[in-house]
């Protein structure tokens, strides 16, 4: 029953929502289109339709709804009283506001009129300017005309006019008096011109020349605007007997609040300062004056009245700072000859040395002057000796004395001829010139250089150099073709060599050196060495793994020294050195195989065994059964199996009752075995199948065929995987349900002796 | 006048015509000379709250447009 109660409420929440919104929908088609059908849209099987009563709709779509006449009728027959109309309405209106209410139907609201608005406004500015004059109406109003007067006489208005008249005339008349009255003292005029003057009078700075300001030019900073003011004086000007005081009781004076105040303070932070105000025997604070001189001791100072600066403004009203630089600059010469007595604190001597101390020891160095050569004038002798060491140097060398000796011997045996002042000049002319070009000095052939034999050291370290370089060069140049020849040979032999060895597919062919020219770059691929090659390559992988790596190595190795060959090939001379090299690597290559523990004939002699196994005779039987199946397997008759049997099934020997204790030697809970699990495998998705979006629909059969929804086939799932199945009970509920599943299938007994309930549609067992 | 729509969930669903002032029988009468049904076996029902025959549609807050289970003894 509960469990019934628990479905029905299930399902029923499902239908209610589904139904009312199939409630909406109908309605509204229904309003749209009065025909409709509404089969199309109930889930329910349609057999049910052939159990309904003669009673639908003669058009058939609506669904089981009659008109309002015939409900009426059937009202009657029945015994109710008919429908009530005005409910029909107000359901009408109900309806309508639904409809209103629902999403689909709803009203904007309508757009601004801008016309409307124009009108409004204007009408609205209109108004507010009539209420305007309104008010000012009423202000009028409350004014009062000549006419809200009280009614008074015409007399009377009269009269009040003369005397307003009168007083008039009386005003004029006292004036006229007055003005007679200056006349006679003659102020008049002055009283005219002081207007016209006051009016006239312009204040310019001009005005304030003469005038004396009470502060120091210090004070006043450049490009700082100060307002002046005139100082406040007594009323009545004493004046002093004293020659000190400055003041003018009648000039005035100009001075700045703040500037006075800041002074003030100052003077107050000074006698702060002071400890004892009063007289001081030792003046300790003895400060210089301006001019340098000190002050000179005063007593009671505080007493006596303290001096201001001030300063006077010029003709024009400003003032001239020159002077005062001037002055400035004096006291400042002044204050820097002063010298001060105090002497520098004593140190502690130290016993070390300083750094600067230190320098002191160090030797200058001495500037030694550049060796400036001096020249010999060479004279005819020299010249001699110096042609009598010529031929000692080698005849390839190019020296540069070449030039120089050339021309002396020349001019010499020129100057043994004719022996002339002039000719010694010439050749020391000439000498100087090649001295020079030579000499980093710049001489013309005009200095005499008579300084004494020329100095050679430099000269002659130039000229071995020279030499050496210039033998070095020539060396090569000066092998012989002959020489060029034999190295061509050897080169070629070693080539040769090297040739055997990188071939062994060659059997026995040795590529005869008269084929291959040595000079020649271009490959050779002859038809034999090619198929041999392949067909030795073919063997090698099947035979054995061993050669082919030799053969690899081998390559390898072939390539490194046919690149060198090659090299050398372009270099038709070869330097000693680079030879050595060679020779050097070749060796190494043969240390290389000597490694591999091959000495050098058994590297020429491998290759040829394997040459044996390809084009040598085919391996008799007399050796054993062994020999035979190998030579099988090489022809080809037998495969290996490459797939070995299990041991386990293969034996006859089985284990039919065991158990498998540990199958997973490593917990689940390992995070180095659950490493693999998760992280290997593609990561991301396939790019290529970006585009790949197969539908897959996952279908799920039961052992009975039928097919299992979600919830059942993970039921399903879950028992393989636990590897336990439901209990006896639930296999019964089940084996119930499919059962009944079976029966509604079949017959569906709905009316008849039915428990009131159970929910619709449940079977029971008639 | 109301319309009250009745469904079976079985295929049969009726719209009845009435007034809101007609008792829970009369509903019945009417769907029963509807469907063909008798009346004395309809049960109508809102989530297992029977309705009583004897209380009017306005009682029991039946308005327009609503849906009544319908069921059979």
């Amino acid at each position: 029953m509960v469990s019934n109660m628990k479905k029905e409420k299930s399902s029923k929440q499902h239908k209610h929502r589904s139904d009312h919104d199939r409630v909406e929908k109908i309605r509204d088609r229904e309003r749209r289109s009065p025909s409709n059908d509404d089969k199309s849209r109930s889930p329910t099987p349609t057999k049910s339709n052939t159990n309904d009563s003669s009673n639908i709709t003669r058009e058939g779509t609506e669904r089981m709804s009659l008109s309002i006449n015939e409900t009426n009728k059937l009202r009657a027959s029945l015994g109710l009283k008919p429908l009530t109309i005005d409910d029909h309405t107000t359901t009408d209106s109900d309806t309508t506001k639904k409809s209103l209410n629902s999403d689909e139907n709803f009203v904007h609201r309508p757009a601004i009129n801008l016309t409307e608005k124009k009108r409004t406004e204007h009408v609205t500015e209109k108004l507010s300017v009539h209420k305007e004059k309104r008010m000012l109406q009423e202000k009028f109003l409350a004014t009062s005309t000549l006419a809200s007067e009280p009614a008074e006489s015409a007399i009377s208005w009269v009269e009040k006019m003369r005397q307003t008249e009168e007083e008039k005339r009386k005003a004029a008349k006292r004036a006229k008096l007055l003005e007679q009255m200056d006349e006679e003292f003659g102020v008049s005029n002055l009283i005219h011109e002081e207007s016209e003057k006051q009016k006239q009078k312009r204040y310019t700075s001009k005005n304030l020349a003469g005038l004396r300001v009470e502060h120091s030019i210090e004070e006043f900073k450049e490009g700082q605007q100060v307002i002046l003011t005139l100082k406040d004086k007594k009323i009545l000007s004493d004046k002093k007997d004293d020659d000190d005081d400055d003041d003018d009781g009648d000039e005035d004076v100009l001075f700045n609040v703040n500037i006075a105040d800041n002074e003030t303070a100052k003077e107050r932070a000074e006698l702060a300062k002071k400890k004892t105000s009063g007289y001081r025997a030792y003046n300790d604070n003895e400060t210089a004056d301006q001019f340098g001189m000190l002050n000179p001791n005063k007593l009671l100072e505080q007493y006596d009245d303290k001096k201001k600066s001030s300063f006077r403004l010029e003709s024009d009203g400003a003032y001239d700072m020159s002077n005062e630089k001037v002055m400035d600059e004096m006291k400042q010469e002044i204050r820097a000859r002063m010298q001060s007595l105090t002497v520098p604190t004593p140190k502690v001597a130290s016993e070390y040395y300083t750094t600067t101390e230190m320098e002191q020891f160090k030797k200058p160095k001495k500037v030694t002057k550049k060796k400036i050569r001096s020249r010999k004038m060479l004279k005819a002798d020299d010249l001699l000796a110096m042609d009598s060491s010529e031929p000692r140097e080698s005849s390839t060398s190019i020296s540069l004395r070449r030039a120089e000796t050339r021309r002396p011997t020349a001019i010499v045996s020129t100057s043994k001829e004719r022996p002339t002042t002039i000719s010694l000049d010439k050749l020391k002319r000439e000498m100087i010139t090649t001295t020079t070009t030579e000499d980093d000095d710049l001489l013309g052939p005009d200095n005499d250089l008579s300084y004494g034999p020329i100095e050679d050291d430099a000269f002659d370290e130039l000229q071995t150099v020279i030499n050496k370089t210039m033998k070095l060069k020539t060396k090569k140049d000066s092998i012989s073709a002959e020489k060029a020849l034999s190295e061509l040979i050897e080169e070629r032999d070693r080539k040769l060599k090297v040739e055997i060895k990188s071939e062994p597919m060659e059997v026995g062919i040795i590529v005869p050196s008269s084929s291959v020219p040595p000079d020649d770059k271009s490959l050779v691929l002859d038809t034999m060495s090619e198929f041999c090659r392949t067909v030795g390559e073919n063997t090698i992988d099947t035979t054995s793994n061993i050669p082919k790596l030799r053969a690899a190595t081998k390559i390898k190795r072939v390539n490194a020294q046919a690149s060198k060959k090659s090299s050398s090939k372009t270099n038709v001379t070869l330097d000693p050195d680079d030879e050595l090299l060679q020779h050097a690597l070749q060796n190494e290559d043969f240390d290389d195989d000597a490694m591999d523990d091959t000495p050098v004939e058994d590297v020429n002699t491998k290759p040829f065994r394997l040459e044996e196994s390809i084009l040598a005779a085919e391996p008799t039987l007399n050796r054993g059964l062994g020999s035979a199946l190998q030579l099988a397997l090489q022809k080809g008759y037998i495969e290996q199996e490459k797939t070995r049997q299990n041991a386990r099934f293969v034996s006859d020997i089985s284990a039919i009752h065991y158990t498998i204790e540990e199958k997973n030697s490593y917990e689940i809970d390992d995070k180095h075995a659950r490493r693999d699990r998760y992280t290997s495998g593609p990561l991301t998705d396939f790019k290529e199948k970006e585009h790949y979006r197969p539908d897959v629909k996952l279908e799920y059969v039961d052992e009975g065929g039928r097919r299992m929804n979600e919830k059942e086939a993970f039921r399903f799932l879950s028992h393989r995987f636990h590897g336990k199945g439901s209990g006896k009970k639930k296999i019964e509920k089940r084996a119930k349900k499919l059962v009944e599943e079976e029966m509604m299938k079949k017959n569906v007994n709905t009316n008849r002796s039915r428990d009131p309930q159970l929910p619709p549609g449940s079977i029971t067992k008639n | 006048m109301i319309e009250v729509i009745c469904n079976d969930r079985l295929g049969k669903k009726v719209r009845v015509k009435c007034n809101s002032d007609d008792t829970i029988g009369d509903l019945k009468k009417l769907i029963a000379a509807q469907t063909g049904t008798k009346a004395e076996k309809i049960i109508l029902k809102k989530w297992y709250n029977i309705y009583k025959d004897n209380i009017t549609l306005a009682d029991y807050e039946i308005h327009d447009g609503m849906n009544i289970e319908l069921y059979y003894q």
